[in-house]
């Protein structure tokens, strides 16, 4: 188990940026989102390392950070009643041949950040359930029905596309 | 599986090749790190919020309607949402310093020292007020008044010096000055104090009875700089400051104006020009959130001056080693069953 924050950065943040790129569908959100989690997870190396799994730990910072995006920082938020950014726009052309190759990319930008997250969390970074609900901080059972629900969403798209 | 399930899989392998390169991350990182330790002493927007927090915890009350309430407008899961709140045992070292306007900035003493525990139970807050006159070692080993390391070595020593007396390693130091005691006080529009004696202040000719009684603005910096005439000196001055948070934190916690966000974030703003931070005050309000008492923190004082050969005095000569102990090992309660005499009345 890695001991300082120097060789968790050097055996994770690989695996991290892909996840982010996974969670954000693009490079430079995800380079973004890695880059805050882990200046929090190194100003508050003590906390990280101390806990169970500072893995787990870390997958939870950042999966919340993803959540929390799209409305900026909570604090902001909070304090400076900043609006909220205006959410980005999915490009997607049925015209487009990379487009069409990548619908079902298309389709998972436009899925509730929560339900996102569950997704690539079981399907991309092969959880099971009960850690999934760990990760979202919600119930095994919400976790079920955000998947099928996501699924049923990727689904209905995805035939109608056809 | 699914031809979905199938589909999502191999979409996202395919996609891992948008993933950036780590080195270049990496370095970014460790610039903006860079940037959030330097910037972390004047973060007083956020800062104010923990102020707010210090004052005695009113913030998970805050913190309690907005998550259950019922008005959607305001921010819900989300809020405590960012990370993980924090286990185990809390310290914050909370500086009161005498910086008066007129002063140039570092110019500047610890008026009042005290640690803020918040055990691994949440149960309450405790507030352990260090005599800034008691005499502490400093890193290097020379010898200095507790009082004096905020003007020598500004929070950073104060924390060093504290640390190095107790063991106890702290997760935020928080500096208030008068301006943002003012500040709080005016915008709660005033706070009810009880006094155990009567002051005449030094600072504007005023007497206030021994008693109940209101406390504006005005009040506050000649009411909590009172020491002279106090019949245990800074001792009492001590005692007082803790009197006068604790009733900021229960008119914050039962006064329901605190639920609506625009008056909080007045207060944080009213407050933000009077305080410095170290530490994370994200990470602060969310163990707040967590409390069960939040208007009643527990109060430890010294009770009366000990010498050493030298001449200065000892930080708790009597219980020093067992209150530190506990303080280490989060068994306060214990403590303070063990040692009545210390608990603030």
């Amino acid at each position: 188990m890695p001991v300082t924050y120097e060789e968790f950065a050097d055996s994770r943040l690989g695996a991290l940026l892909r996840y982010a790129v996974m969670l954000t569908g693009d490079q430079h959100t995800a380079q973004d989102l890695v880059q805050e989690t882990m200046v929090r997870v190194q100003l508050n190396w003590r906390r990280v390392a101390g806990s169970d799994s500072p893995d787990g730990y870390v997958r939870k910072m950042l999966t919340n950070q993803f959540i929390d995006l799209r409305r900026g920082s909570w604090l902001r938020r909070v304090l400076l009643r900043a609006e909220p950014d205006p959410v980005r726009a999915v490009p997607f052309d049925h015209a487009d041949e990379t487009a069409e190759r990548d619908r079902v990319w298309g389709m998972l930008a436009r899925l509730p950040r929560q339900q996102r997250a569950a997704l690539v969390l079981r399907y991309y970074e092969d959880l099971p359930d009960a850690d999934i609900a760990e990760v979202l901080g919600c119930a095994v059972g919400t976790v079920r029905s955000s998947i099928s629900r996501a699924l049923a969403t990727l689904r209905t798209e995805f035939v109608e596309a056809r | 599986m699914t031809p979905i399930e199938e589909e999502l899989r191999a979409t996202f392998e395919r996609h891992e090749a948008l993933t950036p390169a780590v080195g270049p991350v990496r370095a970014g990182i460790e610039v903006a790190s860079v940037r959030a330790r330097r910037r972390r002493l004047i973060r007083r927007a956020t800062g104010a919020a923990v102020a707010v927090l210090m004052a005695g915890s009113a913030v998970p009350v805050i913190l309690d309607r907005w998550h259950h309430g019922s008005s959607p407008s305001v921010p819900t899961a989300e809020f405590l949402a960012a990370e993980p709140a924090p286990a185990g045992p809390l310290d914050v070292l909370l500086l009161g310093s005498d910086n008066r306007l007129r002063w140039p900035d570092r110019n500047r003493r610890a008026d009042t020292v005290m640690i803020i525990h918040v055990p691994t139970d949440r149960t309450r807050a405790y507030l352990v007020s260090l005599p800034r006159d008691g005499e502490v070692k400093l890193p290097g080993g020379a010898r200095s008044k507790l009082s004096e390391t905020l003007l020598s070595g500004g929070p950073e020593l104060t924390g060093k010096a504290v640390s190095e007396l107790t063991g106890v390693t702290f997760d935020a130091t928080v500096t208030v000055d008068f301006r943002a005691l003012r500040a709080v006080t005016a915008a709660v529009g005033g706070v009810r104090v009880c006094l155990p004696q009567a002051i005449k202040s030094v600072h504007n000719d005023k007497t206030y009875p021994k008693g109940c009684q209101q406390l504006t603005a005005d009040d506050v910096g000649p009411v909590l700089q009172a020491r002279y005439g106090l019949r245990n000196g800074s001792y009492d001055r001590d005692r007082n400051t803790q009197l006068f948070l604790r009733a900021l934190a229960g008119k914050l916690a039962a006064d329901g104006t605190v639920t609506d966000p625009a008056r909080v974030h007045a207060l944080f703003t009213a407050a933000r020009d009077g305080l410095e931070i170290t530490g994370d005050p994200a990470a602060l309000l969310r163990v707040a959130g967590s409390l069960n008492s939040p208007g009643s923190p527990i109060g430890i004082s010294e009770r009366t001056f000990h010498g050493m050969a030298n001449g200065r005095e000892q930080i708790y000569a009597r219980v020093g080693p067992s209150l530190y102990t506990a303080l280490r090992d989060d068994t306060l309660a214990a403590w303070i069953a063990a040692n009545p005499a210390y608990i603030v009345k």
